[in-house]
C-alpha cells in the first residue's frame, strides 16, 4: 500500500509545476500576437505604394494555388487618422484579417467575412443581383479602413460609390435627368426597400456659393448654445419644427447678416437594403415617388448643427410639406381633371427642347408655354393682359395643374386662395368697399375683377349638423337619405323633366329630404347654399380697370349674374350637373330654407319685368278670376252677417231696455 | 208705444217670394255642381243637376213674369221699387247708420213700413237692382245657355260663350253674397222671426212711439 501512493504524488506535483509555469505564457499569449503597430509600421506609411512589387514579395511569405482577392477600393495604405476616425476605428486589423496571426503573413489574405459582423448586409447583399452577376465583394464598393458612417455621406459622396463603377448612366427615360441626379442618390430609385428621409439643411451664401451654415453662425444669429439652441427653435416646444418656426430661425439668420439664407432638401437613404435589383422593374413608375405617400415623406428632419461639426436631427412637421409645389398623389392625379381627359404625365413635361432621343422616349426639356398647346384660348387672353405683362406669372405659378378638381367645382374660397398667394395684402387693398369682409368672405376675386366673365348664381345642397356647420352633399349623402341608392337625382327633382327646375320642385324636394334627414346621425336639416361665382373666366383681370369700383355692375337687377342662376347637382359617376333654377327662388315666398341667407342690395326692388309678369299672370287666369272674386263676395256678405251677429250679442241689453218701455 | 198689425204682404207676392226664394237655391246649388262638376255632386250625375237647373231656371224666369205682371197692374212698382233721390242721398246714409250703429244702441229704427211704403231706402235700393237688373241679366244669360246654338248670334254680341258665362257666373255670386245678407237683416226685425212671420202670413207688427 504504501509504494503505491509514493508513486503518485511526484506525477501530480510535476503537472502542477508544468501548468503554474505555462500560466504566464497564456497571459503572455498576447506578447506574440501580431498587433496594430506592427501592421501600420508597414501599411500605415504611404511608402508601401511605392515598394516595387518584388521588394514587396519579400516581406511576405509566398504562397502558391491561392487567387489573389481583389483589393476593391482598398489600398495597401491605411491612413491612420483616417482608420482612427472611420466607422471601423475601434478594432484592430486582426478583428477582419483573421487569417493573420504571426509576421510576416501570407503573400495573399483570405477575403475578410464581413458577414461576422455585418450577418444581414450580406444576406441582402447575396441575394441580390448585383452579386450574383458582378460577384464584386463588400470591399468593391466601400473602404472599410476608411469608410465614414453612411450618415454623414452626403448626396454627391453616396453617389461617388456608385459610380466607381457604373461610369454610364444612361437614364434618359427620366424627364430632366440632371434634375434628378442633382438631388438624388442611387439607392432612392435602386434600392426601393430601403428606408428613405427628407433632410434639410441650413444654406447661406458664403463667397457667391451656396454653404451650410456652421454651428458658430447658428449660435451667434440665434444667441444659444448646445441644448438650448434646440429649445430656442422649438418655439411651441412640441417637439418637432414646424413651418412658422422654420421661417423664424431664417428671419433671425437673416438679422445676424447671413445672405440669402434657406433650407436646402436632400433626399436621402436612411437605412440602405442591399439589394438594388429587386423590384427593380417597378422603378421606372413616376408614382415611386412622386405621390404623397413616397417613402421618403415617411421622414422628414432638419439637419441643425452641433457643436462637434456632425448634425443633429429634429423632426419636422409635415404642415411644411405642404409649402412644395404639390407633387401628385398617384391616385388622386387619376381622378383630376386632366387624367379624365386622358392627359398624362408625358403629356404636359415633355415640350420642346429635346435633350435626348433614345428609342421610344423623346426627352424634351419643358418650355413655358406647355399649357396652351390645350388652353390656347385662355392664353391668347392671358398674354395681352396687364397681369401677364408685368408679372410674368405663368398658368402654373397660379394654379395646380395636378390638382383634382376642375376650377369650377372649387368654391369661392379657395379661389380667392389662388389670388391670395402673391396678393396677400388684397383685404386692406379693399378698405374702399363698403363692409369689405361681407364681400371677401362671399365672393372670389375674379367677380369683380374679370368683367368678362360669365358669373352666375349657383345654389347647392348642403346639410346642417347638429353643432351648426354647413356640409355639402355629395350625391351619396342625397340617395342615402331618400332612400334610392340609383336615383338621377335631377329627374327625380325636375319630374316634368322641362330641362329646368322651379322654385316649387326644389322646394319640394327638399321637404323630401328633410323628412327623412332623422335617418342620418349628424345632420339637423338640409337645405341649399347659395354661391355667386363665376362660371367661365376671363383670363384678364384688368380689362376695363378702375371702373372695377362700380357698386352698380353688381348692386343692380341688370346684373349679369342674375341670367344665370343654376343648381347644382350631383350626378352617381362623381359629377355635378346644373340646371337652370327659376329666378323666383331669390325673392319670392317659397319657404326654401338657406335662401333667406342670401341678400344682394337692391334686390327686393319690383322691376318692369315683374309688373309684366304679373300682367301675363293676371292675363292668363282671366275668367277664372270670377271664381276668386265671387268667393270674396261671398265672403264679404258673410263676414259682414258674422260681425253684426256678434256685436248684436254683445248689446242684447241695450235693446232689452227700449223695449221694457213697450210693455 | 202702440202696438199694429199692419197688412204689408199681399198673397201675390207671398207666392212669388218663396217660390221665388226656393228657386234661387235650388239654382245656386246645382249650379254649385255644375261649377265644379266631380269634385261637388249632391245632385246625383251632372246630367241630373243640369235638369234641376234647367226646370228651376224656367221656374225663377215664369215667377218673375208674375211679380212682374202683379207689380205693373196694381201699378204699386215704381213706388215700391224705384228709390227717388232723396232715398238715395238721405235716406240710404240713415239706414246705414241704423244698421251699422244705432242697432246695436238699441234705437229705435228710422223707418216704419206701412202696406204703400214698405222698403226702407237700403231695401229700395238693394231690391231695385237686383230685381231690375241681376235677375233679369242672370234670367237672359241663363236662357241663351240654355241653348248655345240657337242663341249664338246674340251671345257673339257680347263676346262669345264664355262673355256670358261669366256674367252668368259673377251674377250668381252676387245672389249668394245677398241671399246671406237679406237672411240676417231679416231677423233685424222687432222679434227674430218677425219679418219671417210677414213674408208667410202677410201681417207685419209695427210698433209705433207714443
Amino acid at each position: 500500500m504504501r509504494s503505491k501512493q509514493m508513486t503518485y504524488c511526484p506525477g501530480i506535483l510535476v503537472l502542477v509545476f508544468a501548468f503554474l509555469l505555462s500560466l504566464p505564457v497564456f497571459f503572455l499569449a498576447d506578447a506574440w500576437a501580431v498587433s496594430d503597430d506592427d501592421c501600420l509600421s508597414c501599411h500605415g506609411s504611404s511608402d508601401i505604394l511605392d515598394i516595387s512589387k518584388a521588394d514587396r514579395l519579400d516581406m511576405v511569405v509566398p504562397v502558391t494555388g491561392i487567387k489573389k482577392v481583389s483589393p476593391g477600393v482598398t489600398s495597401l495604405y491605411v491612413d491612420q487618422d483616417k482608420y482612427a476616425s472611420s466607422v471601423h476605428g475601434d478594432l484592430s486589423c486582426t478583428d477582419c484579417h483573421t487569417d493573420i496571426t504571426q509576421l510576416p503573413h501570407k503573400q495573399y489574405l483570405a477575403p475578410v467575412d464581413c458577414s461576422m459582423c455585418h450577418s444581414d448586409i450580406a444576406e441582402q447583399y447575396k441575394k441580390s443581383r448585383h452579386f450574383k452577376v458582378s460577384h464584386k465583394p463588400c470591399w468593391a464598393c466601400h473602404n472599410p479602413h476608411e469608410e465614414v458612417p453612411v450618415e454623414q455621406l452626403n448626396q454627391k459622396q453616396r453617389i461617388s460609390i456608385c459610380l466607381r463603377c457604373h461610369k454610364k448612366t444612361s437614364h434618359d427615360w427620366l424627364p430632366q435627368p440632371e434634375t434628378h441626379f442633382k438631388y438624388l442618390e442611387c439607392t432612392v430609385c435602386h434600392s426601393p426597400k430601403a428606408t428613405k428621409g427628407m433632410f434639410l439643411q441650413f444654406y447661406s451664401k458664403k463667397d457667391g456659393k451656396q454653404a451650410p451654415i456652421t454651428y458658430s453662425e447658428f449660435t451667434k444669429a440665434l444667441g444659444a448654445q448646445g441644448k438650448d439652441l434646440y429649445v430656442k427653435i422649438d418655439l411651441n416646444k412640441d417637439g418637432q419644427l414646424e413651418p412658422f418656426e422654420i421661417k423664424a430661425v431664417l428671419k433671425q439668420l437673416k438679422a445676424a447678416g447671413l445672405k440669402d439664407c434657406g433650407l436646402r432638401e436632400q433626399i436621402l437613404v436612411t437605412n440602405l437594403y442591399h439589394n438594388f435589383t429587386y423590384k427593380v422593374k417597378n422603378i421606372k413608375d413616376c408614382a415611386m415617388c412622386h405621390t404623397s405617400m413616397s417613402p421618403f415623406y415617411k421622414t422628414v428632419e432638419a439637419e441643425i448643427p452641433d457643436k462637434d461639426g456632425s448634425f443633429k436631427k429634429y423632426p419636422v412637421s409635415r404642415a411644411y410639406l405642404a409649402k412644395m409645389p404639390p407633387i401628385p398623389n398617384q391616385h388622386a392625379y387619376l381622378k383630376s381633371v386632366h387624367a379624365e381627359n386622358g392627359v398624362t404625365c408625358l403629356d404636359c413635361h415633355s415640350e420642346f427642347k429635346v435633350l435626348k432621343k433614345n428609342g421610344k422616349m423623346v426627352v424634351k426639356s419643358p418650355g413655358i408655354v406647355v399649357c396652351a398647346n390645350c388652353h390656347s384660348d385662355i392664353m391668347d387672353k392671358y398674354k395681352k393682359s396687364l397681369h401677364y405683362r408685368v408679372s410674368k406669372k405663368i398658368c402654373y405659378n397660379c394654379h395646380n395643374p395636378h390638382s383634382v378638381k376642375p376650377f369650377s367645382q372649387l368654391t369661392a374660397q379657395q379661389r380667392k386662395a389662388i389670388c391670395q398667394k402673391c396678393h396677400t395684402d388684397a383685404l386692406q387693398q379693399h378698405k374702399w368697399l363698403s363692409q369689405p369682409n361681407v364681400h371677401f368672405r362671399y365672393l372670389e376675386c375674379t367677380m369683380c375683377h374679370s368683367p368678362k366673365a360669365s358669373k352666375g348664381i349657383v345654389y347647392y345642397f348642403r346639410g346642417i349638423t347638429s353643432d351648426g356647420r354647413a356640409v355639402r352633399l355629395a350625391y351619396k349623402d342625397l340617395a342615402t337619405i331618400l332612400g334610392k341608392p340609383k336615383v338621377d337625382i335631377a329627374e327625380y327633382i325636375n319630374k316634368a323633366q322641362s330641362g329646368r327646375v322651379s322654385a316649387f320642385e326644389l322646394a319640394a324636394f327638399l321637404k323630401d329630404l328633410n323628412k327623412n334627414v332623422k335617418k342620418t346621425k349628424d345632420l339637423k336639416y338640409i337645405d341649399v347654399g347659395v354661391h355667386l361665382i363665376v362660371l367661365k373666366p376671363v383670363h384678364n383681370f384688368t380689362d376695363k380697370g378702375l371702373k372695377a369700383k362700380d357698386c352698380i355692375v353688381c348692386h343692380s337687377a341688370n346684373a349679369s349674374f342674375y341670367s344665370k342662376v343654376l343648381l347644382e347637382i350631383p350626378q352617381r359617376d362623381g359629377g355635378i350637373q346644373t340646371l337652370p333654377l327659376d329666378k323666383s327662388v331669390l325673392t319670392g315666398a317659397h319657404g326654401i330654407s338657406g335662401v333667406s341667407d342670401f341678400y344682394l342690395l337692391g334686390e327686393h326692388r319690383l322691376t318692369k319685368k315683374d309688373i309684366e309678369d304679373l300682367w301675363y299672370t293676371i292675363k292668363s287666369i282671366g275668367y277664372r278670376w270670377i271664381d276668386i272674386i265671387g268667393v270674396m263676395i261671398i265672403l264679404g256678405g258673410l263676414g259682414f252677417v258674422g260681425l253684426h251677429s256678434l256685436f248684436r250679442i254683445l248689446t242684447i241689453k241695450n235693446r232689452r231696455k227700449s223695449r221694457k218701455y213697450d210693455k | 208705444m202702440t202696438k199694429e198689425r199692419i197688412f204689408l204682404h199681399p198673397l201675390p207676392v207671398r207666392i212669388w217670394h218663396w217660390i221665388h226664394a226656393i228657386g234661387i237655391v235650388l239654382l245656386v246649388l246645382t249650379g254649385i255642381q255644375l261649377h265644379v262638376p266631380g269634385v261637388i255632386s249632391v245632385f246625383g250625375s251632372f246630367k241630373t243637376a243640369v235638369a234641376i237647373h234647367n226646370f228651376c231656371g224656367f221656374l225663377v224666369l215664369g215667377d218673375y213674369c208674375l211679380w212682374l205682371g202683379y207689380y205693373v197692374i196694381t201699378g204699386k212698382l215704381i213706388k215700391l221699387y224705384v228709390p227717388p233721390k232723396t232715398d238715395i242721398t238721405k235716406g240710404l246714409p240713415q239706414q246705414a247708420a241704423f244698421y251699422l250703429y244705432k242697432y246695436f244702441k238699441g234705437e229705435e229704427p228710422p223707418f216704419q213700413p206701412c202696406a204703400d211704403e214698405k222698403f226702407n231706402s237700403l231695401q229700395k235700393c238693394a231690391y231695385c237692382f237686383i230685381m231690375f237688373v241681376l235677375v233679369p241679366l242672370q234670367i237672359a244669360t241663363g236662357v241663351m245657355l240654355y241653348n248655345i246654338r240657337f242663341f249664338k248670334p246674340v251671345m257673339d254680341v257680347f263676346g262669345g260663350v264664355q262673355v256670358v258665362d261669366a256674367v252668368h257666373l259673377i251674377t250668381s255670386y252676387c245672389f249668394v253674397s245677398f241671399l246671406f245678407v237679406h237672411l240676417y237683416l231679416c231677423t233685424l226685425g222687432h222679434t227674430f222671426w218677425a219679418h219671417f212671420k210677414a213674408m208667410i202670413f202677410g201681417y207685419e207688427e209695427v210698433h209705433t212711439p207714443g
